[in-house]
């Protein structure tokens, strides 16, 4: 496309996502003030372990093949986070998991040649990528060799993400772990920053007593929102 | 509080702007518009657009921003290497806001063009290091 087509102002560029159909998430913060999830952009749900970032998933699964009962969802698991008693008692409708394609891929790599070949070829109407490089000891374990070369793996991995998500006005779902403290060495590397691709940002919370979800909407805090983790819909 | 300062730079040349992607944003967005930005700027980003960080500025001032946002580095090699960006000049634009993706090459690949946009255009490059094979006087660090 010629280069003075592409060029969008704000107004436009906010217009556009005004007027995009969203997609219902169940979250009451973003399903009311946004809409929800936005087809052609990344969205990240980051949290630490057990905070919630699957059962977010989860919702959106229901919430999206509650409105469109023909949709196909692409669902990669990376760390095996989903089991089946725990998907059955999930998901509002039994049949729902016909419409769940699993990729458990056992590598970042087998994740990325996957991701790779969607740019080719499109099945779903929605993607998600849960635990998008792992869990921290997976991403440790990736790094070990010292390879420079992630960095630049990363980059593109993502980039072809958000290139799938506006080829196919897809909206994509990424969750990612946050460390805790004595994970400092992974948190501070610049390479597992998924800000710079994605629209909406989930940051959950973790507390013996609660959790919370916070929502930002192009870096823009809207709200804080407590939530119950595993109530059956 | 938005606080406003004044530097004046060699626009002959590209100008690259050194540090995390929001402290540069915030930092172009706060200098005085004669100073770097101009009343009508082109935003080519392979990043997500802050969107909010714009309409800030829109709603308080007479700068008007215009993005191109790209999917790939491929995507922006293309359109900086395109012709076409020499017609910005008869759509009134005068300063260009590029955010140099990391890991497309050592040297600048495009630093030609960007080179011979200055003529008639105010070349900003949003940059994490020191690739940028410029002039050093024009680096902004923004710490």
């Amino acid at each position: 496309m010629e280069v003075r087509f592409r060029l969008q102002s704000l107004s436009e560029m906010f217009l556009d996502i005004e007027n995009s159909e969203k997609v219902a998430v169940g979250v009451d913060l973003v399903d009311n003030l946004i809409g929800g999830i936005i087809p052609g952009h990344l969205h990240a749900i980051l949290g630490e372990s057990g905070s919630g970032k699957t059962w977010f998933c989860l919702k959106a699964i229901n919430s999206m093949l509650k409105s469109n009962s023909s949709a196909k969802i692409g669902y990669v698991d990376f760390s095996a986070n989903i089991r089946n008693n725990y998907l059955n008692s999930m998901l509002s409708e039994k049949n729902y998991i016909d419409q769940l394609d699993f990729f458990q891929p056992k590598t970042l790599i087998e994740s990325i040649i996957f991701t790779t070949s969607l740019l080719k070829e499109m099945h779903y109407d929605m993607l998600i990528y849960d635990t998008i490089f792992g869990s921290p000891l997976q991403i440790l374990e990736t790094l070990k060799f010292g390879d420079k070369s992630w960095g630049y793996k990363i980059h593109l991995f993502l980039s072809n993400l958000r290139k799938i998500a506006k080829m196919y006005n897809l909206p994509i779902l990424l969750t990612h772990s946050l460390f805790n403290n004595s994970d400092n060495f992974l948190s501070d590397r610049e390479f597992v920053q998924v800000e710079p691709f994605i629209s909406l940002k989930f940051r959950l919370h973790r507390t013996d007593k609660e959790r919370k979800i916070d929502t930002f909407f192009f870096q823009q805090f809207l709200g804080t929102e407590k939530i119950l983790l595993y109530s059956k819909e | 509080m938005t606080t406003h300062c004044k530097v004046s730079f060699d626009k002959s040349q590209p100008i690259a702007c050194i540090g995390k992607y929001s402290r540069c944003v915030n930092y172009l967005l706060r200098i005085e518009k004669d100073s770097l930005l101009s009343s009508k700027n082109l935003w080519i980003d392979y990043r997500v657009i802050p969107l909010f960080q714009f309409f800030n500025v829109r709603n308080t001032s007479e700068t008007e921003f215009y993005f191109i946002e790209c999917i790939s580095t491929e995507d922006m090699n293309m359109i900086v290497e395109s012709k076409e960006l020499y017609n910005l000049k008869s759509y009134n634009f005068s300063s260009l806001v590029l955010n140099y993706p990391p890991y497309l090459s050592k040297r600048h690949e495009m630093s030609n063009t960007l080179e011979q946009l200055t003529s008639f255009l105010t070349v900003i490059i949003l940059t994490s290091d020191l690739n940028f094979p410029i002039n050093e006087s024009q680096i902004i660090r923004v710490d």
